[in-house]
C-alpha cells in the first residue's frame, strides 16, 4: 500500500473468504424478524381461540385435511431439491444446479396453486368480515400464501441466472434457499395449529 | 498530550483517488444516489430533529390549552390530534430515527470501515422513513389528523363508527410502513457490525456505542414486527371490516394491547440503550479516564434488552390480568433496575475517579444533565412497577411525568449531547461554547419545571389525556399547571437557541481539528468532515479505545491486502472495501459494494403509492404503486457488481 497514514507502520494479510457471505446474514435477521411475524399471529390466533366458546366460530365447518396434507407433503418435500441446488451451486455444478431449483419451483407453483383452489372454495362459505375466526383464517394462510409467492420469485430469478451462466451462484442461491427453507418450516407451524389442531 | 498535537494523516496522492471514487455526483441525481452512510446519517439527524420541533410545537400548544382551567385555546378535538401527534412524531419520528441516524453516521466510522454492509438497503431505510413520516403528516392537509392516540387503542381506533373519518387509517399504515425502514435499518446496523469491523477489533475491543446500536438492532428484528401486525391488523378492522379485534364478532379488544406493548415495552429500552451508549463514550473522554467496567456495561445492555421482552404487562396491570402474571412482570420491571443500575455506577465511577478534573464542555453538560434527571425518572420508575401503586397512579399525570423523565431525560439528553459531541466531525465545524452551554441550563431548567409539578398534579388525581379542567381544584392544582406550562416555553426557548447555533455554527463556526475532544475512537482519527471514503488504510486495533493506545505509545498499525495489491486505487468506479470474520475479526476479505443508485428512492417512492392507495381505499393507486414496486425491484440488481 503506498503512503497512506503517517506513522503507521503496515501488516500485510492476505485476502481470502471469511466465511458467509453479507447477503446470508441479511436473510438469518430478515427470517429472525419474519417468523417473529407469524409466531405473533399465532399468538393472536391462540389468544382469540382460547377465550372463543366454539371454534370453527359461527356456521363455518372444520377445515378440509386430505388436500391439506398432499400439499404439505409436496411443499416440505421441496426441500430436497432446494438443498440440492445449494450443494449443487457451491461445487458449482450449474446444471444440477438449474435442476434443483426447477423442481423445487413446480412443487412450491402445486402447493400455491393448491392453495388457491382452496381459497375458491373457502371464500364461498365464508368471508373474512364474517367472524375472528375467519378474519385470521384468511389473514394468517393468505400471509403464508405470499411468501411462497415471493420464494417462487426469488427461485424462478435464481433459476434464469443460473441458466444464463452468470457465475458465481453459490451465494445468491443460499440466500434463496434458506429462506425457502424458513418459508417450509412456517408451514408446519400454520398446519399444525390451523389445521391438524381444529380438525383432528 | 492532547490531541489536537497528535499527528494527522496527510494528504497524498491515492487520497484523490479514493475522494473520486466515493463521492456522490454533484447536484440533485447525486442527491438521489447517495448510498454514503454519513449523508444518509445527517438526513436521519436532520430529518428527526425537524419532527423534534414539530413535534415540540404541539406540545406548547397542549400545554397553553392547560395553562388555566376551562381554557378554550385549541378545543377538544384539535387537542386529541395534538395530543395523537405528539406523541406518534416523538416516539416513531423523531426518538426512534435519530438513533437510526447517530448509528448510520457514527457505527461504520467507529468500526473503522468504508460502508454500510448493504448500501443501497440503507438508502431505502432513509427513503421510507422520510415517506411514512410524509404519509403520517399528510393527513393534516386532507383534515384526517389522527385523534385516537399515539397507542391507537381499540375498540376507539378500531372501527370508524367510533373515530370516523381517515385519521387512524393514516395513523395504522403509515406506522406500518415506518416499520420497514426500521427493521431493513437494524438488519444493515448487525451486519454491518458482525462483518465489517477493522482487523483485530474482537467483540470486546467493540466500542460502547456500536455495543448500544447493536442491542438495539437485535431488540428492533424481534420487537417491531408487533407493531407492524398491530398496525396492519388495525387497519384491517377499520378499512376491510375483519373482526380481529370486534368482541361483538368473537374478536378480543385486549389482544390490540398485548400487540402494542409486546413492541412498546422493548420500544421504550430500544431507544434508552443506544442513548446510553451515547453517554458512555463522551463521559470516558472528557473524563480523560477509560470507561470503568466496560465488560459489565456491555453486559448491562444486553441484560436490559432481554429483560426488556418481559415487561410488557406493566402497562395492562389496570386490564384486570391474573394477578400471578401480574407479580411476574412486576419483578421483572424492577430487575431492569439491577443492570441500569450498574451503568449509572459505571458512569458516576469513571466521573470520581477520573484523572483530570472533567471538562464540562456542552456534550459533558448534557451527559451530566441526563444523570440528574434519568436517575429521577428510574425512580418512579420503580413506584410505577409495583401493582397496587400502579393501580392508583394509572391514566394520571404522575404517569405523564414519568415518563418523561425517562424519555426526555433518558435519551433526549443524550441524543443532545450526542449532537454537540459529533458536530465538529459532521460539519468540520465547532459550535459556540456559549451558546450552547445557555441553551443546555434553559432546556435542563425548563425541563424540570414542566415536568416535575406533574408528579404532584398526577398524585393529586389528575388525568392524562384530558383537555382541559374545571375550576375549584385549588390553588396548588392550577399554578402548577401554569408553572408547567411556563417551563414549557423555557424548554422551546432552550431549543430555539441550539437550533440557531447549529445552523450558524455549520457555515461560520471555528474550523474543527480532526479531534476536537481528545477522543478514544476510530472516527476522530481522520479529518473533520470525513472524507467520503473514510479510512484510506484499515486500522489493526488493539482495544475499545485506540487512539489513547496510541497516545500511550503503542505502536500503529494498518492492513495492507496484498492480493489486491493497493486497496487505495478505484476499481471501474466501484466502492471497494474488506470485510472480516464474525468472531475475531481476523481474517481480511475484499469485497466490491453496490455502487450509488436511484432505486431505492424509486421503490421507497413506490411503495408510499401503495400506502396512499390503501388509505384511500382505491385498488387502482395501490395497483399503480405495485408496479412501481415491481419496476424498481428488479431494476436495482444494475450496477451491483458480481464479486
Amino acid at each position: 500500500m503506498t503512503a497512506a497514514v503517517v506513522d503507521a507502520t503496515h501488516r500485510t494479510v492476505t485476502s481470502r473468504p471469511t466465511g458467509r457471505s453479507l447477503g446470508w446474514w441479511g436473510m438469518v435477521w430478515t427470517i429472525a424478524t419474519e417468523g417473529l411475524l407469524f409466531g405473533l399471529l399465532l399468538f393472536s390466533y391462540f389468544f382469540i381461540r382460547t377465550n372463543s366458546p366454539t371454534w370453527p366460530q359461527g356456521e363455518i365447518s372444520d377445515p378440509e385435511l386430505t388436500l391439506t396434507a398432499i400439499r404439505t407433503v409436496i411443499l416440505l418435500g421441496s426441500t430436497i431439491p432446494a438443498h440440492m441446488a445449494h450443494r449443487a451451486a457451491q461445487r458449482g455444478d450449474r446444471r444440477a444446479t438449474a435442476w434443483g431449483l426447477g423442481t423445487a419451483w413446480l412443487m412450491g407453483a402445486v402447493f400455491l396453486a393448491g392453495h388457491f383452489y382452496d381459497l375458491t372454495k373457502e371464500l364461498a362459505e365464508f368471508r373474512a368480515d364474517d367472524n375472528a375466526y375467519a378474519s385470521l383464517w384468511y389473514a394468517i394462510t393468505n400471509l403464508h400464501a405470499l411468501h411462497v409467492g415471493v420464494g417462487l420469485i426469488i427461485f424462478g430469478f435464481l433459476w434464469l441466472r443460473t441458466l444464463a451462466r452468470m457465475e458465481p451462484q453459490g451465494e445468491p442461491v443460499e440466500g434463496g434457499v434458506l429462506y425457502w427453507h424458513f418459508v417450509d418450516v412456517v408451514w408446519v407451524f400454520v398446519y399444525t395449529s390451523l389445521y391438524l389442531s381444529v380438525s383432528l | 498530550m492532547t490531541l489536537a498535537e497528535r499527528p494527522v494523516p496527510r494528504v497524498a496522492a491515492p487520497f484523490a483517488a479514493l475522494q473520486r471514487t466515493w463521492d456522490d455526483r454533484p447536484g440533485i441525481p447525486g442527491m438521489l444516489e447517495s448510498v454514503d452512510h454519513k449523508r444518509i446519517g445527517t438526513r436521519y439527524l436532520v430529518t428527526a430533529f425537524a419532527f423534534l420541533l414539530i413535534g415540540g410545537v404541539e406540545a406548547l400548544l397542549m400545554r397553553l390549552q392547560l395553562a388555566g382551567p376551562d381554557a378554550e385555546v385549541v378545543g377538544a378535538q384539535a387537542y386529541n390530534e395534538l395530543m395523537t401527534m405528539h406523541g406518534t412524531t416523538m416516539i416513531f419520528l423523531f426518538n426512534t430515527p435519530v438513533f437510526a441516524g447517530f448509528g448510520n453516521y457514527v457505527l461504520p466510522l467507529q468500526v473503522g470501515t468504508r460502508d454500510m454492509a448493504f448500501p443501497r438497503l440503507n438508502a431505502l431505510s432513509y427513503w421510507v422513513y422520510l415517506s411514512a413520516g410524509g404519509l403520517l403528516y399528510s393527513s393534516f392537509l386532507f383534515g384526517a389528523v389522527p385523534d385516537g392516540g399515539w397507542f391507537a387503542y381499540v375498540p376507539l381506533s378500531g372501527n370508524r363508527a367510533f373515530s370516523g373519518g381517515l385519521g387512524m387509517d393514516f395513523w395504522a399504515v403509515g406506522i406500518a410502513f415506518l416499520g420497514v425502514s426500521t427493521t431493513v435499518g437494524a438488519i444493515n446496523f448487525l451486519v454491518t457490525a458482525i462483518r465489517m469491523r477493522t482487523p483485530g477489533m474482537t467483540w470486546p475491543r467493540v466500542p460502547v456505542f456500536v455495543w448500544g446500536v447493536v442491542v438495539m438492532s437485535l431488540m428492533i428484528v424481534f420487537a417491531l414486527p408487533a407493531i407492524t401486525l398491530a398496525g396492519l391488523t388495525l387497519e384491517a378492522d377499520r378499512n376491510f371490516g375483519f373482526n380481529f379485534f370486534d368482541a361483538a364478532a368473537g374478536g378480543e379488544p385486549i389482544l390490540y394491547q398485548h400487540l402494542f406493548w409486546i413492541w412498546g415495552h422493548p420500544e421504550v429500552y430500544l431507544l434508552f440503550i443506544p442513548a446510553t451508549g451515547i453517554v458512555s463514550t463522551i463521559i470516558p473522554v472528557f473524563c480523560r479516564r477509560r470507561l470503568v467496567g466496560y465488560p459489565l456495561v456491555v453486559a448491562s445492555l444486553v441484560a436490559t434488552g432481554f429483560i426488556s421482552f418481559g415487561l410488557w404487562l406493566h402497562h395492562m396491570f389496570a386490564t384486570g390480568v391474573p394477578a400471578l402474571s401480574a407479580d411476574f412482570f412486576s419483578v421483572a420491571s424492577a430487575l431492569i433496575a439491577i443492570p441500569t443500575g450498574v451503568q449509572f455506577f459505571a458512569w458516576v465511577s469513571t466521573i470520581a475517579t477520573a484523572p483530570v478534573r472533567p471538562r464540562l464542555e456542552p456534550p459533558m453538560l448534557f451527559a451530566v444533565g441526563f444523570l440528574v434527571t434519568f436517575l429521577i425518572g428510574g425512580m418512579t420508575g420503580i413506584m410505577v412497577a409495583m401493582v397496587p401503586f400502579d393501580w392508583a397512579a394509572h391514566d394520571s399525570y404522575f404517569v405523564v411525568a414519568h415518563f418523561h423523565y425517562v424519555l426526555f431525560g433518558g435519551t433526549v439528553f443524550p441524543t443532545f449531547a450526542g449532537l454537540h459531541y459529533w458536530f465538529p466531525k459532521m460539519t468540520g465545524r465547532m459550535l459556540d461554547r456559549r451558546t450552547a452551554i445557555v441553551s443546555f441550563w434553559l432546556i435542563f431548567a425548563g425541563f424540570h419545571v414542566t415536568f416535575f409539578p406533574q408528579h404532584i398534579l398526577g398524585l393529586m388525581g389528575m388525568p392524562r389525556r384530558v383537555y382541559t379542567y374545571t375550576e375549584g381544584y385549588g390553588t396548588a392544582f392550577d399554578v402548577m399547571n401554569l408553572i408547567s406550562s411556563v417551563g414549557a416555553f423555557v424548554i422551546a426557548a432552550g431549543i430555539a437557541l441550539m437550533t440557531w447555533n447549529f445552523l450558524r455554527s455549520r457555515r461560520r463556526g471555528a474550523e474543527a481539528p480532526a479531534d476536537p475532544w481528545g477522543a478514544d475512537t476510530l472516527e476522530w482519527s481522520i479529518s473533520s468532515p470525513a472524507p467520503a471514503y473514510n479510512y484510506a488504510a484499515f486500522a489493526d486495533v488493539e482495544s475499545h479505545a485506540p487512539l489513547w493506545d496510541w497516545d500511550e505509545g503503542r505502536t500503529r498499525t494498518a492492513v495492507a491486502v496484498v492480493d489486491d495489491e493497493d486497496l487505495t486505487q478505484p476499481l471501474g468506479g466501484h466502492h471497494r472495501t474488506i470485510v472480516t470474520s464474525a468472531l475475531e475479526a481476523d481474517e481480511v476479505e475484499v469485497v466490491t459494494m453496490p455502487s450509488p443508485a436511484a432505486w431505492p428512492f424509486a421503490l421507497a417512492l413506490a411503495s408510499l403509492v401503495i400506502c396512499i392507495g390503501i388509505v384511500a381505499s382505491s385498488w387502482l393507486i395501490a395497483g399503480v404503486g405495485a408496479l412501481g414496486v415491481t419496476v424498481a425491484m428488479v431494476a436495482w440488481q444494475q450496477g451491483i457488481a458480481e464479486r
